[in-house]
């Protein structure tokens, strides 16, 4: 009964969605679910071990679904915290954005069809081979996550890359259109650091372009492998989000040149 | 030359003589001699310029030793002199302004950009149910 009825609640809250902060209350509130309904099951599942008695075999058994209802649902709330960010990004093309909702539809449906599987779980057995029904999959499950994470970062690099390139052109067009009214000198300084400025642009494009490569193809058999990887495409998005902090600086050096005759 | 005095007989033991002869005037102690002299206008003079000498002394010595601080003059804030920059033609422009504020606004928003955003990270939970 509690399990059905923790199961309708869990479900309730994942379609009541505003935006990504809400999403992330509610992942948050599965987690310390989640924390609670494992402390419950490894006492249990001690108990039973100590005892091997009935009653402990069928208490094991009730948290142990309990804990499986929950762990689904802890999932699929995270999942749906990450469709909410893409929905938020505007810096993803669309077709971008389908790719990875795609991939996160594809978790949810695995999540809900297994979880419908854990009320007629009879046994400590079953519960095992439910389980393990999870542990299976969950390579691909974890890969969708961070390739997600991934375009999500670089969905919101490529929104400021937008407002960097607006300004730099305005700023080019101001240059060539006041062409003349500054010494040769001043001139020649403000067109080498344009070049500079491209030069950024160009590092950025080439960081950017490396991480898209790298987060199509997860071709890893180990969540450590997983994690590795994931963490140096995390260490190329600060990289190249530092040639547009550097790029932004130069522009705003350029800008203060252009503000003064001499 | 020294008169040698003729030498006198020995006076002959007498029962002695009670009142009759006077005293001979007693020779004043030292003591007395003192404080005669103490009396005296010079020594009374004396005796209150050593104990005025004495006291400004003492005072002097009880009094602590002042430290004498030596004014220094604070070094004194000289600003430098900003040189006046003149302002080009289009500094004032509506185009320009909107660049320089598109161009801050750009900086702040990729200074606060945290690549690493702690709330997507992805849960850790136990799979094996271990019975």
């Amino acid at each position: 009964m509690l399990l059905i009825l923790l199961f309708v609640l869990t479900s309730l809250r994942g379609f009541t969605y505003a935006s990504s902060d809400t999403a992330y209350q509610d992942y948050l509130y599965q987690f310390d679910l989640y924390r609670q309904t494992y402390t419950d099951f490894s006492v249990a599942k001690n108990e039973y071990q100590k005892f091997k008695s009935l009653e402990s075999q069928t208490a094991a058994l009730d948290k142990t679904k309990i804990m499986l209802a929950q762990r689904d649902n802890l999932l699929r709330a995270y999942l749906l915290l990450l469709n909410e960010k893409l929905n938020e990004n505007t810096g993803m093309g669309a077709s971008e954005k389908l790719l990875y909702q795609t991939l996160i539809r594809n978790e949810v449906t695995f999540l809900e069809t297994h979880a419908k599987l854990i009320p007629s779980i009879g046994s400590l057995d079953d519960a095992g081979t439910i389980s393990k029904q999870l542990e299976s999959h969950y390579l691909i499950l974890q890969k969708s996550m961070r390739q997600t994470i991934i375009g999500i970062s670089v969905g919101k690099l490529t929104e400021l890359k937008k407002q960097f390139d607006t300004a730099f052109s305005s700023a080019q067009t101001l240059i060539n259109a006041t062409r003349g009214a500054f010494t040769p000198e001043k001139q020649a300084t403000m067109d080498r650091w344009v070049l500079q400025i491209n030069n950024k642009k160009s590092l950025y494009q080439q960081k950017i372009d490396s991480i898209n490569s790298n987060n199509s193809s997860w071709d890893t058999n180990s969540l450590d492998e997983m994690n590795r990887k994931f963490l140096g495409l995390q260490g190329n998005i600060a990289s190249a989000k530092q040639e547009l902090q550097e790029g932004s600086s130069f522009l705003g050096e350029l800008v203060n040149t252009l503000k003064y005759q001499d | 030359m020294e008169e040698t005095k003729p030498l006198s007989p020995m006076p002959t033991p007498s029962a002695p003589q009670v009142g009759t002869a006077p005293l001979p005037p007693l020779k004043p102690s030292k003591l007395e001699e003192f404080w005669d002299l103490l009396h005296t206008p010079w020594a009374i003079a004396a005796i209150v310029i050593v104990s005025i000498i004495f006291l400004i002394g003492i005072r002097q010595a009880m009094q602590k030793p002042q430290v004498v601080v030596v004014p220094t003059s604070a070094p004194t804030a000289s600003p430098t002199p900003t040189p006046i920059r003149q302002l080009s033609a289009i500094a004032t422009t509506s185009a320009f302004l909107n660049l320089d504020t598109a161009v801050s606004s750009l900086s702040t928003s990729v200074k606060s950009y945290n690549t690493n955003d702690p709330s997507l990270s992805p849960p850790v939970i136990d799979l094996p149910l271990g019975f």
